[in-house]
């Protein structure tokens, strides 16, 4: 007898009209989708920047290369910039600063002669010299890794104890041309 | 005496009993008998058939499209690939969206200043991919233009409003870019927060929604 009560029916009614209420409203709401995806792949960002070191191999440091010279020793010591970043340079800026005297960074267009400290069938060219400033020159560093040699000469008429400090910095413009490719 | 009182007592209830047996039995007779009513049909001789449609979006690389990896990207670079969308012959599609998802988030895929940039540009001819910029031998349409990857990570951009078709196929060009840059690197140190040698792992999706329902008849 229950079952047959009238409140209980007319509950019954209600849920079956909120159950097709629900039922038709998500098949309203219902739109077909399609999507098409590509293979995950890598894209990545070259990096730039060079370092003035002794080294021979990497780790290179991030700090500025100091060179000491002694009164009674060389005036001339060889050092190496490398290219640290993985994109080409074109060029490089240089600070060259020192504790006292004056100095400067030289280059050879050939290969420096480290022994004799002559420039074979190559001219020898300023980079830059103490108490200039920041200088742009062009060394280019065409792949990681590369590395072009320098040389740091104490240019002071007296023969003073004197360090030397060899910067480097590259900025965007110092860096290969953008591109564009494709394939 | 009182058994035969109590025999006596029970002989008129069988009775009625019969009597409302045989009455009901008469009244089920003759209720179906009023309910009893002539039934009609009316089908169609010939299954009518009905099918719903398929909305599908095929993508197809044009050259080595998205299966090749972008590397050591400079700053202001460009580098195009091409994909070939064709909607499926059964459902139209519309309002065509572009998404990218980055496995492995960098900066490249974050920040909307530096980060990548997108092109969409659709060709009504053929593209014929090149080591440059490629060519187009019909009519160029730039369907997106310039949009940070930033975006397109968190929300599907709008690459085609209309309608696609069934069957037709969208020819793109899609240009990344690296926008330029001022970093300066000092004695191989990168400054704080920089661009430079990050990997992303980026997949591109391309998404719609079927055309708009229909009311028919005839």
């Amino acid at each position: 007898m229950s079952v047959h009560s009238p409140s209980i029916r007319a509950g019954a009614a209600v849920a079956v009209t909120a159950l097709l209420l629900c039922t038709s409203l998500a098949t309203a709401d219902a739109a077909g989708t399609a999507q098409a995806a590509s293979a995950t792949r890598a894209v990545s960002s070259g990096s730039w920047g060079a370092v003035a070191t002794t080294r021979g191999a990497a780790p290179y440091g991030t700090a500025p290369l100091a060179l000491t010279f002694t009164a009674l020793g060389t005036d001339r010591q060889y050092f190496s910039v490398v290219n640290t970043g993985t994109l080409p340079l074109i060029r490089e800026t240089f600070t060259a600063t020192t504790t006292t005297g004056s100095a400067a960074i030289e280059a050879c267009s050939t290969t420096w002669n480290e022994s004799t400290g002559s420039c074979p069938s190559g001219t020898i060219t300023t980079v830059t010299t103490t108490g200039v400033g920041p200088t742009s020159f062009a060394a280019p560093l065409p792949t990681a890794g590369s590395a072009v040699r320098l040389r740091a000469r104490r240019t002071s008429l007296l023969q003073l104890n004197l360090t030397v400090t060899v910067g480097v910095s590259v900025d965007r413009t110092q860096v290969r041309m953008a591109s564009t490719t494709g394939s | 005496m009182s058994t035969q009182e109590t025999r006596s007592a029970t002989r008129p209830n069988r009775r009625l009993l019969a009597a409302f047996a045989i009455g009901a039995a008469g009244l089920a007779i003759t209720g179906g008998g009023v309910y009893a009513a002539l039934n009609a049909t009316a089908s169609n001789t010939t299954a009518q058939n009905a099918s719903s449609g398929i909305l599908s979006l095929t993508m197809v690389n044009v050259g080595t499209g998205f299966s090749q990896a972008v590397s050591n990207l400079a700053p202001g670079d460009v580098v195009n690939r091409y994909v070939n969308l064709t909607q499926g012959a059964g459902l139209d599609g519309k309002d065509l969206t572009l998404a990218v998802a980055d496995a492995t988030p960098t900066l490249l895929t974050t920040d909307a200043t530096k980060g990548l940039r997108v092109k969409v540009t659709q060709c009504d001819g053929t593209w014929t991919p090149g080591t440059g910029a490629g060519s187009c031998d019909g009519t160029t349409t730039v369907l997106l233009n310039n949009a940070a990857l930033s975006t397109l990570t968190a929300t599907p951009a709008s690459v085609k409003a209309g309608t696609n078709a069934a069957g037709t196929t969208l020819k793109l060009q899609i240009a990344l870019t690296l926008p330029d840059q001022a970093e300066t690197t000092v004695n191989g140190d990168a400054p704080a927060g920089t661009i430079q040698g990050l990997s992303s792992s980026l997949t591109w999706t391309f998404g719609e929604t079927q055309r708009t329902a229909t009311t028919t008849g005839s």
